[in-house]
């Protein structure tokens, strides 16, 4: 019963999202209020309807209606309830329900939050409709996740193990979803924008608060998938350069060149066209992600699914971006300001070279992607890309990115001052080459990584050295302490705090992924009970095996005791899962995080010159079991230890918070006496 | 003078940095055969596993491969000897990086390039406006208004 | 001169497309093997039964060479079509089978178990396998009487291709 109502539901989703579509079009066209009020309606339908299809598929799902295709492929009875429920987007037909589902919650907030500007909203209306006519049809017609199974199955395979071996299986999809779905909502009001030909800096605005929702979820979802390809996949890293990741960090990367770019426009009303053009290109990359996922023309980790929907994705992928260089190429251009600048070494200088630097690394990302696809269209022979490529051609300009994000915040709005200049960069190159002294006095040797961290102290002194440049000068005008200084700051401009803070995240992931890329230590070691092996500091006991049933699940664990330099730190337990209908095991790592010591041993070490802050993984590889001599059997493990490896999900966090500040509306200055921040100094982020 | 007395300070210490790298970080590294087995082994794709090189892959495959290197170092092969010859039995589809000759050579050099011409775009950029900046008078220059137009486009 | 951007563009758009495009009739997992139409590198091996086989010495007879494990699941679906060609063609074909990643105990309970006569090598440091391009079993290899590869099937063989296989270096 199920299967036919949710595949009405979509029908007619489908049908209302294209008709409100065309209505909101022609609604603003003509100015005729009717038609508008109709798309408007065409919205709230399809959220209903859209909503009813997903309940259905969730009833489907947990009642095990195994008539329903989608639930007959990922659904299997032993399976646990938390799985059960994020098995909606586990395979393909599921997660575009869920994708449209997601996009018409965003259509719906935005239509709800936007009350100004009339004449934008029936067009943005109108292409938000259309995105979502076009997933429905994909779920309507090819990719019907309702479609009926005949003989009904008595139980199904259940999902992928690999989907079902982590909780962050429930986090980090939904996440990413939010931010490439989210990008369609700025992608809409650019096209608005284009075909009525104003882009304002209200419109801007209106394009910078939506296109910083998807940005905070987009960096989450990034590094939540870090953390789940970290926890899961048992190889001891966080990222492999595999072209799914690459396909979400891509629109991430022209999202932030956007952000960045917008405020020369804001200030100098130049580079409209471009920074439009930047939006754009970020929701078609979010696309191209989908494709590339979803189609299997390459083969990746994630793209568990194949199927026939690859060439709609095509089909949509082409139209948008022929659309999108047709309304850029004849409308653009009337956007702009004249370029002109007051002098040649300025804050909007160093936003030029920061948009060059971040379309360079999602250019170089992109080729590396796709070259194998190249290769094989031009000359038929296979070849990859893989991490050596990227680690020798996408981190330098990463590293450049990281010099850029000193100097930058440095550098005033229209003419530089150099004696200004000069005592604002002193302290922070000074920082940046004590931290150097210091690495190399403490043995942490390594050309890139040492310049690496180097630039991270800069980096670090310049933001700091901004935030206290600040309250020092507000705290001249007024008389209010630090904190009430601070906290004022923050409340009158929480975009550039917002965006200082997003700054200091950025060190913290950097730092993280140089110290865990340089200086990770591996072994792998087979013991018999009672043995042990010694890696860095610390020194593994294997005690037992521990097997354990679930219901849908044979775990076995080997229980590994750990003692670092000397002190006794408890158990880890990695395991080997075994899942029904899959003959390899999953092997589940354990791991022993980044902080989780206690100050007063991380102090001590931390005085004696030693790192204490380091993730111990273990993975359990293998085993033998010996029946007649219990203690001949044995257990194979692989060992890393993976320095700083927690900075990356914390800088992550701290990312996502600073991005949310950054959303904050200003406050309202209520006199002209409090306006502590130079004039030429506000809204630096 | 005061001015001045802060951009020698900055050199100095910027200085300072690239000595104390120079001599310090580029320290004889006592490669041990272990190092540099790996070092071969991660420049290789383990061909059953997912985006991983023979150097973190458990699997047997990856194991018999650095056996093989760690033999064919011992007797004094050099890593792109080993290489080449994996590559004449497995493909060039066995290194994680395209080779940097023949259509390779894209892939490394299309980046750098991009990165150059790129600065010296707005490099140009910068200068024509600064200019425009400096006159008192604006122009419709139409060399302007093609260079703005051609990175509005871009 | 906007047009004319816009039209660069287009192209450029374009080639992406088909670039796209063009992998959808490709299963990116399916490989094309560099071995293949080159003479077949030479090994000196013991087999399980106690003699020692070179390739070089059987050049002048078509030979296939078999690489395949007991934990694989799909050199069981090959077995049988293997076991009734080797029956067909034993008299003018050599049929090699080597072990790939496998313990000896574990190959001869196989081999009991589905049967199966002809020669198993021992290949332990799985040199000859790596120097066939061997990287997941079963991969079988078509050799002619001159030593040269003729064809390679990755994944389980099936009666049809071992026949047309083996006309190809047989016939």
């Amino acid at each position: 019963m199920i299967g036919p109502l949710g595949h009405l539901a979509i029908m007619a989703a489908l049908v209302v999202a294209a008709a409100g579509s065309l209505a909101s079009f022609a609604g603003g066209r003509t100015g005729d209020h009717a038609l508008i009020a109709v798309g408007r309606r065409g919205v709230y339908i399809t959220a209903a309807l859209v909503t009813a299809a997903v309940i259905l598929m969730l009833t489907a799902l947990v009642t095990h209606d195994f008539a329903v295709k989608y639930v007959a492929d990922v659904g299997s009875r032993e399976t646990p309830l938390y799985y059960t429920v994020i098995s909606l987007w586990a395979a393909l037909e599921g997660s575009i329900l869920f994708w449209v589902f997601l996009l018409s919650l965003y259509t719906v907030a935005f239509l709800l939050t936007t009350r100004r500007f009339p004449t934008l909203l029936p067009y943005a209306t109108g292409v938000l409709l259309a995105i979502s006519a076009f997933f429905l049809f994909v779920i309507a017609g090819p990719g019907n996740p309702f479609a009926a199974v005949h003989p009904v199955p008595a139980d199904g395979a259940g999902p992928n193990p690999l989907l079902q071996n982590n909780w962050m299986m429930g986090v980090h999809p939904p996440l990413l979803y939010l931010g490439y779905v989210g990008l369609s909502v700025p992608y809409a009001v650019s096209v608005a924008a284009l075909l009525r030909g104003t882009a304002g800096s209200d419109v801007l605005r209106l394009i910078r608060r939506w296109a910083l929702v998807p940005w905070v979820f987009l960096t989450l979802g990034i590094v939540a998938g870090m953390w789940w390809s970290y926890a899961v996949l048992g190889w001891g890293g966080y990222w492999s350069w595999d072209p799914v990741e690459n396909a979400s960090v891509m629109p991430w990367l022209v999202t932030t060149a956007f952000l960045h770019s917008l405020q020369v426009q804001e200030r100098r009303r130049m580079l409209g066209t471009w920074t439009l053009s930047l939006i754009v290109t970020a929701f078609l990359l979010s696309i191209l992600g989908t494709f590339l996922t979803r189609s299997g023309v390459l083969a990746s980790v994630h793209s568990f699914t194949q199927s026939g929907v690859g060439p709609l994705f095509l089909v949509l992928f082409s139209a948008v971006l022929v659309s999108s260089i047709v309304l850029l190429t004849l409308r653009g251009g009337t956007l702009d300001a004249p370029g002109v600048l007051d002098a040649a070494l300025c804050r909007e200088s160093a936003f030029l070279v920061n948009n060059l630097l971040f379309i360079a690394l999602t250019f170089t990302i992109l080729l590396g992607t796709m070259f194998p696809l190249l290769v094989q269209a031009l000359q038929g022979s296979q070849l990859s890309v893989g991490a050596p490529y990227f680690d020798h051609v996408a981190v330098p300009i990463g590293i450049a990115v990281l010099f850029l994000m000193g100097v930058g915040p440095v550098l005033p709005w229209g003419a530089s001052r150099l004696d200004v200049l000069q005592y604002r960069l002193l302290p922070p190159v000074a920082a940046g080459t004590l931290a150097i002294i210091l690495l190399l006095v403490l043995g942490v040797r390594g050309v890139s990584a040492l310049i690496a961290f180097g630039l991270a102290a800069f980096v670090l002194a310049v933001t700091l050295g901004r935030v206290a440049g600040d309250i020092r000068t507000r705290r001249g005008n007024t008389s209010e302490s630090w904190v009430g200084a601070g906290a004022r700051l923050l409340a009158l401009n929480p975009r550039r705090y917002g965006g200082y803070l997003v700054h200091l995240g950025v060190i913290l992931v950097i730092v993280g992924i140089t110290a865990s890329g340089s200086y990770q230590l591996q072994g792998n070691a087979t013991l018999r009970p009672g043995e042990s092996a010694s890696i860095g500091a610390y020194r593994l006991t294997y005690l037992h095996l521990v097997p354990h049933g679930e219901s849908n699940r044979m775990v076995l664990g080997a229980s590994v005791r750990v003692a670092r330099a000397g002190r006794d730190l408890g158990t880890l337990t990695p395991s080997l899962n075994y899942y029904k209908n899959q003959s390899q095991p999953v092997p589940d790592p354990a791991i022993r995080s980044t902080f989780a010591g206690s100050p007063l041993s991380d102090g001590e070490q931390l005085l004696r010159g030693r790192n204490p802050f380091e993730d111990l993984y273990l993975v359990l590889q293998g085993f033998t079991v010996n029946r007649r001599h219990p203690a001949r059997s044995a257990v194979a493990l692989q060992v890393y230890v993976n320095p700083l490896v927690g900075c990356i999900w914390l800088g992550g966090g701290v990312m996502g918070i600073g991005g949310l500040l950054a959303m904050l509306p200003a406050r309202r200055r209520r006199t002209a006496r409090e306006m502590p921040v130079p004039a030429a100094e506000e809204a630096a982020v | 003078m005061r001015r001045r007395l802060g951009w020698i300070a900055i050199a100095w210490l910027v200085a300072i940095c690239a000595l104390a790298l120079a001599v310090y970080g580029s320290a004889p590294v006592h490669a041990g055969l272990d190092e540099r087995t790996t070092a071969v082994a991660s420049q290789l794709r383990c061909l059953v596993c997912q985006g991983e090189s023979v150097a973190d892959s458990p699997s047997g495959f990856a194991a018999g491969i650095r056996a093989l290197i760690r033999r064919d170092l011992r007797a004094g092969e050099t890593p792109a000897q080993i290489e080449s010859f994996l590559v004449s039995r497995y493909g060039n589809r066995i290194l994680m990086a395209p080779q940097s000759g023949g259509i390779g050579q894209i892939a490394w050099l299309a980046p750098p390039l991009l990165v150059l011409g790129g600065l010296g775009f707005v490099l140009t950029l910068i200068f024509d406006w600064r200019n425009r900046g400096r006159t008192p008078v604006l122009v419709a220059d139409s060399y302007l208004e093609r260079v703005r137009a051609e990175l509005a486009e871009e | 001169m906007k047009r004319l951007i816009g039209v660069v563009f287009l192209v450029i758009a374009a080639g992406v497309v088909a670039l796209l495009a063009s992998g959808f009739g490709r299963n990116p997992a399916t490989v094309r093997d560099p071995l293949v139409g080159h003479p077949a590198p030479d090994f000196t091996l013991a087999a399980y039964d106690g003699t020692t086989v070179s390739l070089r010495a059987l050049q002048g007879r078509p030979v296939v060479v078999n690489f395949w494990a007991s934990w694989c699941a799909d050199c069981k679906v090959e077995h049988r079509a293997l076991l009734q060609a080797w029956r067909a063609d034993r008299s003018h074909v050599v049929f090699l089978g080597i072990p790939y990643q496998d313990s000896r105990s574990g190959a001869a309970a196989f081999l009991r178990r589905y049967g199966g006569g002809w020669t198993q090598l021992r290949d332990p440091s799985q040199d000859t396998a790596i120097n066939f391009g061997v990287w997941g079993v079963p991969e079988t290899y078509f050799i002619d009487r001159h030593g040269v590869i003729r064809a390679k099937v990755t994944g389980p063989v099936t009666a049809a291709t071992l026949q047309t296989d083996l006309r190809e270096i047989a016939g």
